[in-house]
């Protein structure tokens, strides 16, 4: 199963290619820009090795790595476990341990690659017992974790 | 934060009760700069406080013209260094942290506040501390998040899943005469016009009011007839014999009765009454309840999202279930 975006994935991989070569940047800002040209096409691949090749990259380096799925682990592509609900199959891409879901705005994708590039620390529902925003045993076998806001 | 949870759970070693913050800051565009004064509160040592006056002073520092200063009066008053709180507050330096939460939250589908996570489970909206504190000890005991449609090979689901259209979720009591009135005079008309005929699914989940009630202890008896094959058989038994139970001094000689009427192993049907399994079988029916907003049972849930509190007449399970096949 493929997800809704499923060039989202390569394209991250395309900007983790770029990097090797020290141009994440360059290729993350191109993405965006030309987002429309790549975003439900097919040959999206294609599209980001042409991106290389305008950003003068190694072309031989940035195919080779794009083809060869170097990256996909990092940007890692899986499927979100079914919630009480019944809905199953939802798509989701994982960035850094980061779950984006597939069906979200590609806006979504791009505020959790900044937050990360940002130096953010990657979300998780873990908080350690160390922090001070956890309170009791750290050995209590259940943890309660409450999202809120004070107004 | 909930002072009873605290009292009751955190200060007993239950739980570790950890809070994120998750502003919405589209409804409320004061919440962030809350969030982070609770944050820098908190790089002092002193965040539960901050978190607290917070919630005590909502309607003074959501209202005021420059909420930040309400916000630095209140780090005084909690004896913080000021002049390191203001520094604080102003650059915005904890804004990272409530964007990693909301980044967390956002995967996890949080989507309304407060929502909360016992464990894995997720739990959205508010709930009594008699509905947390019954989901807490749920899992504490091992208990796996239950699901409201369990898989087909579950005892609890009656019907064929691949062809069926309709479902409905019955909340039952073992012990209430609204639930045994249902079980003995729909439910049998249930089973031939729709179950069996392969348009309705019929999950059931047990309800008790208490887990020492004899209701619970009925439920039980009922996963341990499943356990052997005879989930529905017993589910009967113990419906029609619900006057006798309900009053006994001791309701498992009743049980013991009936389990060896349907030719069960009478051994293994006792052991099993005392297992853990058989207990949160039972208390994962009361989960469910918290987290779907049931009150008590009998209660019906259906795929159309209708709900039937008491006990529905055959005449309105037919409307209801027909209005379901015909969409």
């Amino acid at each position: 199963m493929n997800s809704i975006h499923p060039q989202a994935q390569k394209a991250a991989e395309a900007a983790e290619c770029a990097g090797e070569q020290g141009k994440f940047w360059e290729m993350h800002d191109l993405l965006f820009e030309k987002q429309e040209e790549w975003s439900g096409q097919q040959a999206a691949p294609e599209t980001f090795k042409t991106m290389a090749g305008d950003l003068a990259l190694d072309q031989a380096q940035f195919d080779a790595c794009l083809d060869g799925d170097t990256y996909f682990d990092k940007v890692g592509a899986d499927l979100q476990e079914g919630q009480l609900e019944g809905v199953t199959g939802t798509p989701a891409f994982r960035i850094n341990g980061i779950e984006v879901s597939g069906a979200q705005p590609f806006a979504a994708f791009q505020q959790q690659i900044e937050y990360l590039l940002a130096g953010g620390e990657p979300p998780s529902l873990e908080i350690s017992a160390d922090s001070y925003r956890s309170m009791g045993a750290a050995d209590a076998p259940v943890v309660v974790t409450e999202f809120s806001d004070y107004q | 934060m909930i002072p009873d949870l605290i009292e009751q759970y955190v200060d007993t070693g239950k739980i570790r009760y950890v809070y994120r913050e998750f502003p919405l800051t589209e409804l409320h565009p004061a919440a962030q700069k809350a969030s982070e004064a609770a944050l820098c509160a908190g790089e002092q040592g002193k965040y539960w406080e901050m978190n607290e006056l917070l919630f005590e002073r909502q309607s003074e520092w959501s209202q005021a013209e420059e909420p930040a200063s309400s916000l630095k009066d209140y780090a005084e008053e909690l004896a913080l260094d000021s002049s390191a709180f203001n520094d604080c507050l102003d650059s915005g330096e904890t804004a990272v942290i409530i964007q990693g939460d909301g980044l967390a939250g956002q995967s996890l589908g949080v989507n309304a506040t407060p929502y909360f996570f016992i464990n894995d489970l997720p739990i959205r909206g508010g709930l009594s501390i008699d509905s947390l504190g019954q989901i807490i000890d749920y899992t504490a005991a091992g208990g796996e998040p239950p699901q409201i449609v369990p898989s087909a090979d579950d005892v609890h689901v009656r019907g064929d899943a691949q062809t069926a259209r309709a479902i409905t979720v019955a909340f039952v009591d073992y012990g209430s005469p609204e639930s045994a009135q249902h079980a003995l005079e729909v439910l049998p008309s249930l089973v031939e016009q729709y179950i069996d005929t392969g348009q309705l699914v019929y999950v059931l989940h047990p309800w008790a009011a208490t887990m020492d009630s004899p209701g619970a202890k009925a439920a039980i008896a009922a996963e341990c007839a499943g356990e052997q094959g005879k989930y529905w058989e017993m589910h009967d038994q113990l419906f029609e014999q619900q006057a006798v139970w309900t009053v006994a001094d001791d309701p498992t000689a009743s049980f013991v009765d009936a389990a060896s009427a349907l030719n069960l192993d009478a051994t293994r049907f006792k052991e099993c009454l005392g297992t853990d399994w058989a207990l949160l079988r039972v208390q994962a029916g009361n989960v469910l309840a918290a987290l779907y907003g049931v009150p008590g049972a009998p209660v019906f849930l259906f795929n159309n999202g209708q709900g039937q509190q008491g006990s529905p007449t055959l005449e309105e399970f037919q409307t209801i279930i027909d209005s379901i096949l015909n969409q």
